[in-house]
């Protein structure tokens, strides 16, 4: 789901940088400081995820977890992606140093609304871990697809000679999002069932 | 692959002070990867073909740093070149390659080797440590700083995990490249992961809070500029105006 070095133009880059610092400086307002190791290891464990490839088709898709990282974090999810993507940036190229704003936001807003989905609707669903792990799934599945949707609108504002592109790599997410959704569902399941207090609902009001 | 390798040669950019190298380095990568003439994109490419002599970086670590991004553009290009739209410079039954395609793959390709270029040749002549530390100079908030630190530490750790157990996975029979048929295997994996992570994170905190964690970490590092490093933050500064002259003209 990244956008790698030299395609975006300059309006999108410094956009995109400035959307991820206002979110960031967002996150950093809200983070307790016993709060870091927790958001580092989640990144890590995103880090980590994204070099889990296997074949869908013809095509090889990576896992993406920026939901997961979300309804398991909240709003500071947006500080573990960010860092996950610099060292993604780093360590492999995948992804950029120029790209790094965008990416960001490319990660972060789904991880945000699969928060906000999980615990509006999670809250709903009480106890039932079932239900709650298919809200879970529903909304990984959810974020792959916004994160398409936003990998879209800023290819095409790019430039429009990018739109054939953009639409084949928007195709090729609709296979991951279904896989997102089915590892969010069992993901969800099995830490609601050994670890529950890793992921409540009502997250949002989880400040205590 | 490790980024750092080579971060103990020397050679000037080794040299230079890390604080203005890291500030140098992300003002450059950003324009660089903004303009768009013909002009400041050369002029940017030159720069950064330049900088990497100077790193005198092994040329085959500079390959290898460039084949990711190299791997992305030849899926990309090919794509771009026959969906771009507008005028045809080839047309073979239904296939046409666009002109405007080749233009914009030519400037994609040039961009995405520049910045890479200058990634290497400023990233590769420090530790990641060391780039850290130098951000905390540049007044990047504490917060910030110590989780990618944390995260730096962490991802380390979780590779050798995640390699664990995907081995202990393989003994079992699974195969990551069967995808969808051993997708649950995967989630297993993916579990595993984070709960184990989630579980030491409560116990890094604690260890954290006994220690007197104040939201920063003391380090025994102090960086010193001299007048090389200013002379080479004048040449920086110069370079950053010679593309914006250029592109803007």
């Amino acid at each position: 789901m990244h956008i790698s070095e030299g395609v975006l133009d300059s309006r999108v880059i410094i956009g995109g940088y400035a959307a991820a610092a206002g979110l960031t400086a967002l996150a950093l307002s809200r983070v307790r400081q016993e709060e870091i190791p927790k958001i580092a290891v989640m990144g890590a464990a995103f880090f980590v995820s994204s070099l889990l490839h296997f074949k869908v088709g013809v095509t090889s898709v990576h896992l993406s977890l920026a939901g997961l990282v979300g309804i398991v974090l909240g709003l500071p999810s947006v500080l573990a992606l960010l860092a996950g993507l610099l060292f993604q940036a780093v360590m492999f190229q995948h992804g950029g140093l120029s790209t790094l704003g965008v990416n960001t936001v490319i990660f972060a807003v789904p991880a945000l609304l699969a928060c906000l989905l999980y615990s509006g609707l999670g809250r709903l669903a009480g106890g039932r871990r079932v239900v709650r792990s298919l809200i879970a799934g529903a909304a990984s599945a959810l974020a792959v697809l916004v994160g398409a949707a936003i990998v879209l609108a800023v290819l095409r504002l790019s430039g429009e000679e990018l739109t054939g592109i953009a639409y084949l790599f928007s195709l090729a997410h609709a296979a991951l999002a279904l896989v997102e959704g089915v590892v969010g569902f069992v993901v969800v399941q099995q830490i609601l069932r050994v670890k529950p207090e890793m992921i409540p609902a009502g997250l949002l009001r989880r400040r205590s | 692959m490790e980024i750092d390798r080579y971060a103990d040669l020397r050679s000037p950019v080794h040299a230079w002070d890390p604080r203005f190298k890291v500030a140098a380095a992300f003002v450059l990568v950003l324009v660089s990867a903004s303009v768009s003439s013909t002009g400041a994109l050369a002029a940017a490419a030159g720069g950064a073909l330049l900088l990497v002599l100077l790193s005198r970086l092994p040329v085959g670590f500079v390959v290898r740093i460039l084949k990711a991004p190299l791997a992305i553009l030849a899926l990309m290009i090919p794509l771009l070149l026959f969906t771009a739209g507008g005028e045809a410079l080839w047309s073979w039954g239904f296939l046409h390659l666009y002109r405007r395609g080749l233009l914009t793959a030519v400037q994609i390709a040039v961009k995405a080797v520049t910045v890479v270029l200058l990634f290497a040749g400023f990233f590769g002549t420090l530790r990641v440590q060391t780039a850290l530390k130098a951000l905390e100079d540049l007044k990047v908030p504490a917060t910030l700083l110590a989780i990618l630190m944390f995260t730096y530490r962490y991802i380390h750790l979780y590779l050798e995990q995640m390699g664990k157990l995907l081995t202990a996975a393989r003994l079992r029979g699974y195969r990551l490249s069967r995808g969808l048929r051993h997708l649950g295997a995967t989630a297993g994996v993916v579990v595993t992961l984070l709960v184990r992570s989630y579980e030491q994170s409560d116990r890094v905190a604690t260890a954290m809070r006994l220690r007197g964690f104040q939201g920063s970490f003391p380090s025994l590092r102090r960086f010193q500029q001299n007048a090389a490093d200013v002379v080479g933050s004048i040449l920086a500064a110069a370079w950053v105006g010679l593309l914006l002259w250029l592109e803007l003209r």
